[in-house]
């Protein structure tokens, strides 16, 4: 079976990177189609979350003894009630968009802004002037968070020399950095070095 | 947001969450709940509507025929879902390894078309002010920073090379601080933004008391 997955996955892979770099019809046909299927495919991988969480949910709900049972409960009824919903009513309809617009984006909101308060601490324990690094990290937040108050517009100029040269140039250092770790990743992938669909 | 339910059913949920700020209170663990429930339920609704059914479900029930090839992707998701069983778990190793071989071609061509080839050339410019050169000798040595190499003992062309690579990396390590500093920045900006969008909701649309 090992042999198998390792199989289907280098050769979908290779089919996939050839149709990138090729323009042949048969290469297009079957890179349009895996693109097509992976999505598909992830769906289901969602639907494998979805019900793998509401397994762990329940079984808390049943044994009862854990002190979260009654937030399992909840997740499971708002999850129940929601998904009931959409799946009746379809997506985009107007219950769902209720849905999205006075539950989920209230929520998202409130939890992202919650945040704020953690970032100021985050910040004080940071952002102290230990060494040399640290003060340039301290001076660049401090020129871009007060660059942009209206008070201090000294700093506005300083604010776009500072996204646009230093921190332009070291997260560019970053991204090369990144895409040249996801080429490795890939590449170990494609021929069968790495195999963690076998695990 | 007019309609007066929602705008209740928002701030209630909105205190619940900001309870937090004085500690990990039940409220706070009912907010979460609530909203891992709301989005599971939204991601099956958006799953079956958005995916399963346009591009798997309908076409095989509109034009089994033509679309017979949809089967393999359809087994695959049902091999998937055999994960659920410790026991079938391996059968789905399958459809994982499609995934995985997809995904690591897609992220191959989008890490060399996308990032590594137009942040390259990015870096070609005329060291023609002192910009530009801050620029590149930036991005080379934030690059330099993330090296993780023995270094090198014996001969002395390899280890002027380390000497020069260890302190181009160190300088570049000060550009990789500041752009950390920039991002914690406007992390920080964003979530005040919304902060201050969830405190005129409250005010404006709920108690009405902010015009």
């Amino acid at each position: 079976m090992r042999w198998l997955a390792t199989s289907v996955a280098i050769a979908v892979g290779l089919i996939t990177l050839l149709d990138y770099f090729f323009d042949v019809p048969i290469l297009d046909a079957l890179g349009v189609a895996f693109r097509q299927w992976t999505i598909i495919l992830t769906a289901f991988a969602l639907l494998l979350g979805v019900i793998n969480l509401l397994q762990v949910h329940l079984r808390r709900i049943i044994r009862r003894d854990e002190a979260s049972a009654g937030y399992s409960l909840i997740v499971v009824v708002t999850a129940t009630l929601v998904a009931s919903a959409g799946l009746w009513f379809g997506l985009p309809s107007e219950p769902m968009t209720w849905v999205f617009e006075n539950l989920y984006v209230p929520l998202q909101g409130a939890f992202f802004a919650l945040v704020a308060f953690f970032l100021a601490t985050a910040a004080y324990r940071a952002l102290r002037a230990r060494n040399l690094e640290t003060t340039w990290m301290l001076i660049a937040a401090l020129v871009v968070l007060l660059g942009q108050t209206p008070l201090l517009g000294v700093l506005t100029d300083a604010r776009e020399w500072v996204l646009n040269v230093p921190s332009t140039a070291g997260v560019r250092g970053i991204l090369i950095g990144v895409a040249l770790g996801t080429l490795a990743t890939a590449l170990r992938l494609l021929i069968g070095m790495d195999r963690p669909y076998s695990e | 947001m007019t309609d007066p339910i929602g705008v209740w059913v928002g701030a209630i949920l909105t205190l619940l969450v900001f309870s937090y700020l004085l500690g990990d209170t039940p409220l706070f663990r009912v907010a979460q709940a609530i909203f891992v429930g709301v989005a599971i339920g939204y991601a099956i609704s958006a799953a079956v509507y958005l995916i399963l059914l346009p591009l798997l479900f309908d076409p095989l029930i509109i034009n089994p025929v033509m679309n017979s090839y949809l089967v393999i992707p359809l087994i695959l998701g049902l091999l998937l879902l055999l994960k659920l069983r410790t026991a079938w778990a391996p059968v789905g190793n399958l459809s994982i390894a499609f995934l995985f071989g997809v995904g690591s071609a897609l992220a191959l061509g989008g890490a060399l078309d996308g990032t590594l080839l137009p942040q390259l050339s990015a870096i070609v410019v005329p060291l023609d002010s002192l910009e530009n050169v801050l620029l590149v000798a930036g991005t080379l040595g934030a690059l330099l920073s993330f090296r993780f190499i023995q270094p090198q003992s014996g001969r002395f062309g390899a280890r002027v090379v380390e000497t020069v690579a260890r302190g181009w990396g160190a300088f570049g390590r000060w550009f990789v601080m500041i752009a950390l500093g920039a991002l914690f920045a406007s992390v920080a900006v964003s979530r005040i933004s919304l902060l201050v969008n969830r405190v005129y909701f409250l005010l404006h649309d709920w108690l009405q008391i902010v015009k």
